[in-house]
């Protein structure tokens, strides 16, 4: 059946096939070995390479420097040593076989002497039962011979015993020069090895990554590098946190450590990147710090692409232009197409902050978060733009129902045109002639709008009529109460006393008081300084308790500075056609064209201002900040911020603006010149960007940046999510409010604040005394103030404020808190304190007897002569009020009564710098209390001293 | 050469520390010379301020007191000023006691010199509270009363220093504690004289210090055994 070959008929010609199989196949090799060149030459495994061969640099020459300094110090004495033992365990070897001879030679003599000891004792026994027996019976002979035989064999015995003792120490002795000589050697063995411990440790660690045949070709051969390769991606699989990979939820994979081979281990800090370092590493990445790398991973803080292993598809984001020129030439860097979240620049990394800390009233170590959310808080960023946490806060600006009884139109009209140039830090941002609104027709618009806007909210005022202010102002005793009260803390005067805080000035909490004399009237000033809250319910501006004439002084101060550049600069001007132009614009949205015109020229100037007015406090949203009748209910007109930091980069409009295509620099230009993307473009007045021009820093534009970013859509696990405790949740609870009033810019509190403390100090130093001794004129620090008052106490006191200190010049101002937040205050102190909550005041024994009259005595001007400062109740102290102390007799509803004696221990520890002098120096504390009083014991005297102020109180 | 090394570090950085605390070591001083002058007030003798006492007028109002910070006799001579050597290594011994008293509710005197790391004694001759409340930017600050039972306290400063004395208990009572580098510290008396004794032949800065006033500074030689004369003059505060 079978065909011979060669008659098949082929289709083909067979050896031009084989060349072309034969091609193909080397052709296909060739690929696969390329493939795998390819996949072996990667960007990450030189990374892990470079770093490899920096690690065992590094090893080996540690190696070398612990060698070297063992080599000059212990190493040569204990090796010695060791061959010194060694000799002499050779030299001794005869002494030692002697010994052990004479060991041997001595158990054998004891066991002689031993058996015949017990032999005697055997025979003894015998002899001794016989002679009893013999004595029984009367047999004195057999008797006396038998005494004799027994002394015989005593006598055996007490010979026997006595050589076994001896023999016992010969023993004894042999075996400790055994032991010596074994122990000796040993112990310097020992030694060697902990000496050595180090350097073996670096020398196993050089052996696993080292040169060698193995590390460097065989573990990641092809084929085999599935077993232990020593070139691996390294990655963190976080399964609680997720990202979002088109459409998909996945737990997040982090394989950033691939090449950022150091991030965890210390000794890096100063190292080329990739291989720094982290830094605070007790917060962020090592294991027991609370932010471990395996919990958290890397992206969910940084951001950027963590599955991918390349320097470009990370997308690593630049933070200068020198860093993005050097990024594109070095890795080819590019804008990022493909990944929506590219990482955060490392200038804005706390953005990231938010997500899992906005419970947080701040995140210690966030300073530039920290501030972001403040700014945003201070300057009502959220009248105008909905962001979920910034809801139901008090409006920022002044409530404007009563303006006309303040400020006059004129000025008015100037001020809305351009605040700046009334004040140039003043938070009422700029709405015209700004960049989109500057053309010759513009200009003119400009000031009709500005008087229109005017002209409606006078319109609608109402007005307030003040009585006479009973009292004429003196400046100078004006000017002396504003610098010693405590307005400093809250607010700045022109540049006098300019202090740097941090990002936000404290100082800067309440509007500069520079050029008031152009701005209100004496009457309106009078009134507002007496009681502010009669004129602006919902202002901050706390009451000061000023009597008329302290605010009547105050008034003529205030009202004597004047801005003289601002009084100079010519009003806005009226243009009725502008005006009608604008007027026509509004009425025709609601109208036909021709009843419009009708209605235009049914209107007078006042009329169509108002008109118009209304409209563009509409428009300009200006209802975000203020109280203005007519617009209670209106909504914000701004875009909704709350997922910010998610919105995707397409959903930007860049316009014709030639920044670089990031969100960062998109917003950050918003912000510095909000109506910057309207350039080039050709806008009806209508369809122009209104955001108005805040002037801020931009320090301050950053720390904004900071926040709106980590405003953003991720819902991060509850379990990732900083929660609060019971305490905590006070805590922030409180130093909301803390923040909302501006505590700090008096007191510290929490290691923050005591902004006003500067100026104090120079305040202080030009009335004649030095730096150190303002320190007891600077408002309480109320660090640990939890842990001295009492609760019920505290409540009352933030409610109405009653004078404690009588020599302190600040005065803590009556802020007419409502229950809930004094409640608020309460809470914050003690649970800051770590103190339980409520307070339960254990009544004290009453002190009688002899013990009162100790007490009585120990308080007495004979010894500690307490009541010499201290008021005692209706008992004042003599002198001035301004030398006077603290009245005792508040002491039981004021103070915690374990307080007492710590601070009458030793005052300087808790306050320090206070004018309480330390009667027990803590030095000499046994021999500081008097002798004759409890039998000179210091410590039941100072609990005497408590019991005794606690009962004054009655 | 190891060793050698150690000890060279060790010799340098004590040099630095003696030399950075100025540390004085006293010795004997053999033919040392004098400088003496006179400071004086370069303007019209003010008026001296009586002091309102409001307090414990018993013990404090027994004298008239008045304000100490600028005191200028007729002839413009200025009381209180501190004349010193500023740098000498070697030299005369220490005072043997320092003390301090407050009586009458005053400090006495109102310029106390004490030698730095020397122990001050604190008297309390008027039988009522006191306190001294020392205020310092180099030392550490004390704030220590004084009872009537306490008749004798003491304090030690350990670095040089011109330190603000004040009494908490009654504020007009004010002083001054110089905390002195060096034995060679002297005040000027009423009619705004000083001297200074036993001070080895050389070359000194000899400064001027005075509480209000501020501070001024001259180069003084001295030869062995002799005397240098060396006088101030303080111009008004402006």
């Amino acid at each position: 059946m079978a065909k011979k070959k060669d008659d098949i008929q082929y289709l083909y010609n067979i050896p031009r096939l084989n060349i072309v199989f034969a091609l193909t196949s080397v052709g296909l090799l060739l690929s696969v070995i390329l493939m795998f060149a390819d996949d072996y030459s990667r960007e990450w495994r030189d990374y892990q390479r470079e770093y490899r061969s920096k690690q065992i640099e590094n090893a080996t020459n540690e190696l070398e420097s612990k060698i070297s300094e063992l080599d000059s110090t212990q190493l040569t004495a204990i090796e010695t040593k060791i061959s010194e033992a060694e000799l002499l365990v050779v030299e001794r070897e005869e002494e030692i076989e002697s010994v052990m001879d004479d060991l041997t030679s001595i158990e054998d003599d004891w066991y002689m002497i031993d058996q015949r000891y017990r032999f005697a004792k055997s025979k003894y026994d015998a002899n001794k039962y016989s002679y009893e027996v013999h004595l029984k019976k009367n047999l004195t002979a057999e008797a006396e011979q038998l005494k004799i035989e027994m002394d015989k064999y005593s006598a055996i015995m007490f010979t026997s015993e006595n050589e076994i003792e001896l023999k016992e120490v010969e023993k004894d002795k042999a075996n400790s020069v055994l032991d010596k000589l074994n122990i000796e050697l040993s112990d310097s063995k020992k030694e060697l090895e902990k000496l050595n411990s180090d350097i073996t440790k670096i020398e196993v660690f050089l052996a696993k990554i080292g040169p060698s045949f193995a590390n460097d070709y065989f573990r990641n051969m092809p084929m085999v590098d599935f077993i232990n390769p020593s070139e691996k991606v390294i990655q963190v699989v976080v399964s609680d946190l997720h990202e979002d990979l088109n459409f998909l939820t996945v737990p997040r994979v982090d394989r950033c450590q691939t090449c950022h081979l150091a991030i965890d281990k210390p000794g890096f800090e100063d190292a080329e990147q990739p291989y720094t370092t982290h830094p605070n590493l007790d917060v962020y990445v090592d294991k027991t710090s609370s932010h471990p790398l395996s919990d958290f991973g890397c992206t969910t803080c940084h951001g950027g692409l963590g599955r991918s292993v390349s320097f470009k598809n990370t997308h690593h984001t630049p933070g200068s232009e020198e860093q993005k020129e050097e990024w594109v030439e070095k890795y080819n860097w590019v804008e990022p197409h493909h990944w929506d979240y590219p990482m955060y620049r490392a200038d804005l990394i706390e953005s990231s902050c938010f997500k899992c800390h906005k419970n947080q009233a701040e995140v210690v170590g966030a300073e530039t978060l920290n501030a972001g959310v403040d700014l945003i808080k201070r300057l009502g960023c959220f009248g105008c733009h909905k962001i979920e946490g910034f809801t139901e806060l008090r409006k920022v600006g002044p409530n404007l129902t009563k303006i006309s009884s303040k400020v006059s139109k004129e000025w008015t009209y100037k001020w809305v045109k351009n605040p700046k140039h009334f004040q140039s830090k003043t938070r009422m941002p700029r709405f015209f002639d700004l960049l989109n609104s500057s053309t010759p027709e513009d200009m003119v618009s400009n000031d009709v709008q500005a008087r229109a806007i005017v002209d409606y909210i006078f319109a609608n005022s109402q007005k307030e009529s003040y009585r006479r202010v009973p009292r004429r102002g003196n400046r100078i005793r004006g000017e002396a109460l504003v610098e010693n009260l405590g307005c400093f803390g809250c607010h700045k005067l022109g540049d006098s006393y300019n202090t740097n805080d941090k990002i936000l000035n404290r100082r800067e909490f309440g509007p500069n008081l520079n050029g008031l004399g152009s701005k209100l009237n004496n009457a309106w000033l009078f009134h507002w300084l007496k009681n502010p809250k009669k004129y602006f319910p919902e202002t901050i501006m706390p009451r000061l308790r000023l009597s008329d004439q302290e605010a009547a002084d105050i008034s003529s101060y205030l009202l004597s500075i004047n801005n003289e550049e601002f009084d100079n600069t010519p009003l806005p001007e009226e243009n009725e056609e502008a005006l009608n132009e604008l007027t026509f614009e509004y009425l025709k949205r609601n109208m036909i064209r021709s009843e419009a015109d009708a209605k235009l020229i049914s209107m007078n100037s006042i009329e169509k201002s108002e008109f118009v007015g209304e409209k563009l406090i509409g428009r300009y949203g200006c209802f975000g900040c203020h109280v203005i009748p007519g617009f209670e209910n209106a909504q914000q007109i701004g875009t909704d911020l709350t997922e910010e930091g998610s919105k995707l980069i397409a959903r930007f409009d860049f316009g014709f603006v030639d920044i670089e295509h990031s969100k960062e620099e998109w917003i950050f230009n918003k912000l510095k010149t909000p109506r910057i993307f309207d350039n080039g473009k050709v806008k009806q007045f209508d369809e122009k960007l209104k955001m108005p021009n805040f002037g801020i820093s931009d320090e301050k534009t950053n720390a904004l940046l900071t926040a709106i970013m980590g405003f953003t859509k991720e819902n991060v696990a509850s379990t990732k999510m900083r929660n609060l405790d019971s305490h905590e949740l006070k805590v922030h609870e409180g130093l909301r409010l803390i923040q909302e009033l501006n505590c700090r810019g008096c007191h510290v509190i929490e290691n923050e604040g005591g902004s006003i403390i500067p100026v104090i100090n120079a305040v202080m130093m030009k009335s004649g005394l030095t730096e150190e001794e303002a320190v007891s004129f600077y408002p309480p620090n109320l660090q640990g103030e939890g842990e001295k008052v009492q609760p019920d106490w505290l409540f009352r006191f933030v409610k109405d404020p009653t004078e404690i200190r009588p020599w302190l010049k600040v005065r803590m101002p009556t802020f007419a808190l409502s229950d809930e937040d004094a409640l608020i205050i309460e809470q914050f102190f003690t649970h800051a304190s770590k103190q339980d909550f409520p307070y339960r005041y254990t009544e004290k024994t009453k002190l009688s007897g002899k013990i009162l009259r100790d007490a009585r005595m120990l308080v007495s001007n004979d010894y500690f002569a307490c009541f010499s400062c201290h008021q005692q109740g209706a008992k004042k102290p003599e002198g001035p009020v301004s030398d006077w102390a603290p009245d005792l007799a508040l002491a039981s509803d004021r103070l915690r009564p374990e307080w007492i004696p710590k601070w009458i221990r030793n005052p300087n520890l808790i306050q320090p710098g206070t004018k309480m002098p330390t009667f027990f120096d803590p030095e000499y504390f046994d021999e500081s209390g008097p002798d004759d009083i409890l039998d000179g014991d210091e410590d039941k005297q100072i609990q005497v001293i408590t019991d005794y102020i606690l009962q004054l109180g009655g | 050469m190891k060793n050698m090394k150690i000890v060279l570090i060790m010799a340098i950085v004590m040099v630095f520390a003696v030399t950075a605390q100025g540390q004085y070591t006293p010795g004997k001083v053999t033919g040392g010379g004098t400088i003496s002058g006179m400071v004086s007030y370069d303007g019209t003798a003010p008026k001296l301020k009586a002091l309102r006492i409001e307090k414990d007028k018993k013990v404090c109002a027994l004298h008239d007191k008045f304000k100490e910070e600028l005191i200028v006799d007729a002839k413009g001579g200025l009381k209180n000023v501190v004349v010193y050597i500023e740098t000498i290594e070697t030299g005369k011994a220490w005072d043997k006691k320092y003390t301090l008293d407050q009586k009458g509710c005053r400090f006495e005197p109102h310029i106390m010199i004490v030698g730095a790391g020397e122990k001050l004694s604190i008297l309390n001759s008027d039988k009522i509270l006191h306190n001294i409340h020392t205020y310092s930017k180099i030392n550490r600050s004390i704030n220590k009363a004084q009872p009537k039972f306490k008749k004798k306290m003491s304090a030690k400063f350990g670095k040089a220093e011109f330190i603000r004395l004040r009494c908490d208990v009654h504020a007009w009572m004010s002083g001054w504690i110089v905390s002195s580098a060096n034995p060679y510290y002297a005040v000027t008396d009423d009619s705004g004289n000083f001297s200074i004794s036993d001070v080895p032949a050389g070359t000194y800065t000899l400064k001027y210090w005075h509480e209000t006033l501020g501070e001024q500074s001259v180069e003084v030689t001295l030869t062995g055994g002799g005397t240098a004369k060396s006088d101030a003059k303080f111009s008004p505060k402006s």
